[in-house]
C-alpha cells in the first residue's frame, strides 16, 4: 500500500527548470530566497501532482536475500487524497486491492471478500512482502510541515550557468511531535530540479533505507522518474524497484472509483 | 549352624523384631506405592508429551526451532516423509505446518494459531480426534476445512458449517487469504490451543501461505506397535539409536548435516526431559530416605540385642568362636531380620500398588486433570507396577540393612569376653 506514496512520487514531476538563485544578493534575501526555493522543492517532492489525476500500470519487484518476485499493479489516483491500487498478477494475489481516500486505507481480498482497514499497528508493516511499509502509503502530511530543513548543498552557478556536477541537498530533521518515524531524512534533487534520492535514518542516526528515482521521461509535459527503487541499508542486495510500464496524466476519473463498493470491484 | 542360631535369636525378641520389621516393611511398601504412582505419572506424562505431542525424533530446518520463521521450511516435503515412513521401525510420521494469521466471521475476528497437518497422520499420533466435543476431524481431502479451538470458536460466535475468513502473511510476504467451513469444534484442555488452535488440511495450508510442498516439522514415533511406541523413546539409548537411523536415512543426500536438523524429543525439548529426570529421581531420593529412617531402626535394633547379649557373646568368644563367626551371626540375623521386613513390605507394597493400579488416585481440580509442564493429564492417575521398582525395593533393603549393621557386627565381634563375662547378669 506505500505503493500510493510512491505513486504521489513519481507525479513529483517538475515542471519547467528555474534558474538557481545567484549569490550575489545580501544575505538575508538570500535566506529568505533559500526558503522559498527549498521550501518549493520539498513540495514539489512531496506533493507532486496535486489536483491532477493519473492511471497507471506498473511493475514492482522485490528481492530479497530468499526470493524474487514480480507483481504487475495497476493504480489510479486523484490528487494527494485518493488512490486506489489493484493487483493484476501474479495470478495468486491478483484482486488485492487497496484504497486510500484522505488519512484512511483499506484493503480488500478477494478471495475471501473481506475489506480490512488498515488499522494504526499495520502501519509498519511490509506491504506485500516489498521493502515499502503501509505507513509509506498512507502518509498524506508535507515534509515542510513535518520537518525543519537544512540547505546543505546547492548547484553552484558560475557565470556561465548551471553546474551540472551539482545537485540540491537538503537535510530534513523532524519536528518535536511530528507523526513521523525517521529521526533524520535527505533530499537530493538535481539541478533540473528532478529529485535524485531519498535517504532515511532512524532516531539512532543509522541509515535504513535510501528511495532513488531513475529514468526520467516526460509525460504530459512533465519529466517524471520511470523507475524507483527502495534500497535497504541493512540487507545487502536486497530492492524493492517500481517501473513504470504505463503512465497517463489529466485522466478523467469518476468520483466513483474511489469508494468501497469499486474496491472490490 | 550360624543360620540356626540368628535365626532363634531373631525370635527372643518377638515383639522387638516384628516392630523393627513392621517399621521396615512399611517403609518398603511406601516406596513401592510412591515408585508405582511416579511411574503412573510419568507414563501419562510422557505419553502425552512424547508419544503425542514431541514424538520420539522431530526434523526442521535448522533454524526453524529457534527462530520459528514461516520461510525456514523442509522442502520436497513428500518426499521426505515416504523416505521418512520406509524407515525401520517408524510407527508414524506426522507433518505439520504452523503460522499465524487472523481468523475471521462476518462480524468479529481474533488471531489464531494455524496447525496444517495430514489429518490421519496426525491422529495416528495425537488422537486429537478425541478431542473434539461435536462436528468432525478434518477429511483426509483437501476441502478447505478446518476445526477450531472451542473457546475461539465462541469468542468469534461461529458454529458448525460457518464459513471463516483466514487472513495472513503468506511466505512471499503476499496475502495469506482463504475461506474455510468449520467441521469440528476442539477441547483439549491447553488453553492455548482452545483459544486459539485452527487445524487445516496440510494441503490447504500449503496453499495458503505459499509453502508448496513444505511442512515445518516431521514428527516421528517409533516402535513397532502402539504398546511398544509408548515405551520406545524412554530409554536414551535407544532414542539416539532411532535417530542416528533416521539421520542416516533424511540426511544422507546431503553433505554435512546442515539441511536437516534432526532432533531426540529430550533434545527438542530440554526442559520436559529434566522434567521427567527430575520426577524420577525424585522417586528414588524418596525411596532412599524412607529406607535410612528404616536402616537406623535396624541398627538401633542390633545395636540392643549386642549390648543385652554382650555376657553370651564373651562367652562364644571365649569358648573359641572367632570374632570373624561372630560378625557373620550379627549379618545373618540382620538378613533375616531384612527378609521378615521384606516379606510385611511386600504384602503391604502388593496391597498398595493394588489399589493405585485398580482405583488411582483423584488429582482434579476442579473437576479436571492437572496441567503439568504443557500437557493436561487425566483427573485420576492410576499407578502402574514395574518390575525395576521391586527389585530397586529389594536391593535398597538389604544394603541398608547390611550397612546399618557394620557397626553392631564389629562392635560383636571386639567384644572383651573377661570383661563382658565379669560384668554380670542382665
Amino acid at each position: 500500500m506505500q505503493s500510493m506514496f510512491i505513486i504521489g512520487l513519481h507525479l513529483t514531476a517538475f515542471a519547467q527548470d528555474t534558474q538557481p538563485l545567484q549569490n550575489t544578493q545580501a544575505q538575508s534575501d538570500t535566506i529568505k530566497a533559500q526558503a522559498g526555493e527549498v521550501e518549493a522543492l520539498l513540495d514539489a517532492t512531496d506533493d507532486l501532482n496535486r489536483g491532477r489525476s493519473s492511471h497507471s500500470l506498473m511493475t514492482m519487484k522485490v528481492k530479497t536475500a530468499r526470493y524474487e518476485r514480480e507483481m504487475k499493479v495497476e493504480a489510479w489516483t486523484q490528487g494527494t487524497e485518493k488512490s486506489l491500487l489493484k493487483i493484476r498478477a501474479p495470478k495468486r494475489d491478483a484482486g488485492v486491492s487497496t484504497l486510500k481516500v484522505g488519512d484512511e486505507a483499506w484493503n480488500y481480498l478477494p478471495k475471501v471478500d473481506r475489506t480490512l482497514k488498515l488499522s494504526a499497528s499495520s502501519m509498519g508493516g511490509a506491504w506485500m512482502g516489498s521493502h515499502l511499509t503501509n505507513d509509506d502509503l498512507v502518509r498524506g502530511s508535507r515534509m515542510r510541515d513535518d520537518y525543519t530543513w537544512r540547505l546543505l548543498a546547492r548547484p553552484q552557478a558560475d557565470g556561465s550557468g548551471i553546474d551540472q556536477q551539482g545537485v540540491y541537498k537538503i537535510e530534513l530533521i523532524p519536528k518535536p511531535n511530528a507523526p513521523v518515524v525517521w529521526g533524520k531524512v535527505l533530499v537530493v534533487i538535481d539541478a533540473q530540479k528532478r529529485p535524485q534520492s531519498l535517504s532515511y535514518w532512524n532516531e539512532r542516526e543509522v541509515l535504513i533505507r535510501e528511495m532513488s528515482f531513475h529514468d526520467y521521461q516526460k509525460v504530459k509535459e512533465q519529466f517524471v522518474p520511470m523507475r524507483m527503487r527502495v534500497t535497504p541499508s541493512k540487507k545487502a542486495g536486497e530492492f524493492t524497484e517500481i517501473i513504470y510500464e504505463q503512465l497517463d496524466f489529466d485522466v478523467d476519473l469518476s468520483p466513483r472509483l474511489f469508494s468501497l463498493q469499486s474496491l472490490k470491484r | 549352624m550360624i543360620h540356626t542360631m540368628a535365626w532363634r535369636n531373631l525370635w527372643r525378641r518377638k515383639q522387638r523384631t516384628l516392630f523393627t520389621a513392621l517399621a521396615m516393611g512399611v517403609g518398603v511398601a511406601l516406596s513401592m506405592g510412591s515408585m508405582a504412582l511416579q511411574a503412573g505419572i510419568f507414563s501419562e506424562v510422557f505419553d502425552e508429551m512424547v508419544t503425542d505431542t514431541l514424538g520420539h525424533v522431530q526434523v526442521h530446518h535448522p533454524k526453524y526451532p529457534s527462530l520459528k520463521h514461516l520461510h525456514d521450511t523442509l522442502p520436497n516435503a513428500q518426499s521426505l516423509l515416504n523416505k521418512a515412513e520406509s524407515i525401520q521401525d517408524v510407527r508414524v510420521v506426522a507433518p505439520r505446518l504452523f503460522s499465524v494469521a487472523l481468523v475471521g466471521s462476518e462480524t468479529q475476528s481474533a488471531g489464531a494459531l494455524i496447525m496444517g497437518v495430514d489429518p490421519e497422520r496426525e491422529t495416528k499420533l495425537s488422537e486429537i480426534d478425541l478431542e473434539l466435543i461435536s462436528g468432525q476431524w478434518l477429511s483426509k481431502q483437501p476441502k478447505h476445512e478446518m476445526t477450531l479451538g472451542i473457546e475461539l470458536a465462541e469468542e468469534l460466535g461461529v458454529q458448525l458449517n460457518d464459513e471463516l475468513a483466514l487472513v495472513g502473511q503468506d511466505a512471499y510476504g503476499g496475502v495469506a487469504q482463504g475461506l474455510f467451513k468449520v467441521v469440528g469444534l476442539i477441547e483439549s484442555g491447553l488453553t492455548e490451543l482452545d483459544q486459539a488452535g485452527v487445524w487445516l488440511h496440510l494441503t490447504d495450508a500449503q496453499d495458503l501461505f505459499a509453502l508448496d510442498d513444505q511442512v515445518h516439522e516431521l514428527i516421528i514415533v517409533g516402535g513397532h506397535s502402539a504398546q511398544e511406541a509408548m515405551n520406545f523413546g524412554k530409554g536414551q539409548k535407544q532414542v539416539q539409536a532411532f535417530k542416528k537411523l533416521i539421520n542416516t536415512a533424511l540426511n544422507e543426500q546431503k553433505e554435512g548435516s546442515s539441511h536437516l536438523l534432526i532432533q531426540t524429543w529430550r533434545e527438542a525439548r530440554p526442559s520436559v526431559s529434566q522434567l521427567m529426570d527430575t520426577q524420577q529421581a525424585s522417586a528414588y531420593i524418596m525411596l532412599i530416605i524412607v529406607l535410612a529412617v528404616a536402616a537406623i531402626g535396624v541398627l538401633n535394633t542390633m545395636l540392643m540385642n549386642i549390648y543385652e547379649r554382650s555376657r553370651e557373646l564373651g562367652v562364644m568368644l571365649a569358648l573359641g568362636v572367632k570374632p570373624g563367626q561372630v560378625r557373620q551371626l550379627i549379618f545373618t540375623e540382620s538378613f533375616y531380620l531384612a527378609s521378615l521386613a521384606l516379606l510385611m513390605g511386600l504384602m503391604l507394597g502388593g496391597l498398595i500398588d493394588y489399589l493405585l493400579a485398580t482405583y488411582g488416585l483423584d488429582f482434579s481440580v476442579d473437576g479436571k486433570g492437572l496441567s503439568y509442564g504443557g500437557v493436561r493429564l487425566s483427573p485420576r492417575l492410576y499407578g502402574i507396577f514395574e518390575q525395576s521398582a521391586l527389585w530397586l525395593s529389594v536391593f535398597a533393603l538389604y544394603s541398608m540393612t547390611l550397612l546399618a549393621s557394620i557397626w553392631p557386627a564389629f562392635k560383636a565381634s571386639r567384644i572383651e569376653p573377661i570383661q563382658a563375662i565379669s560384668r554380670g547378669e542382665q
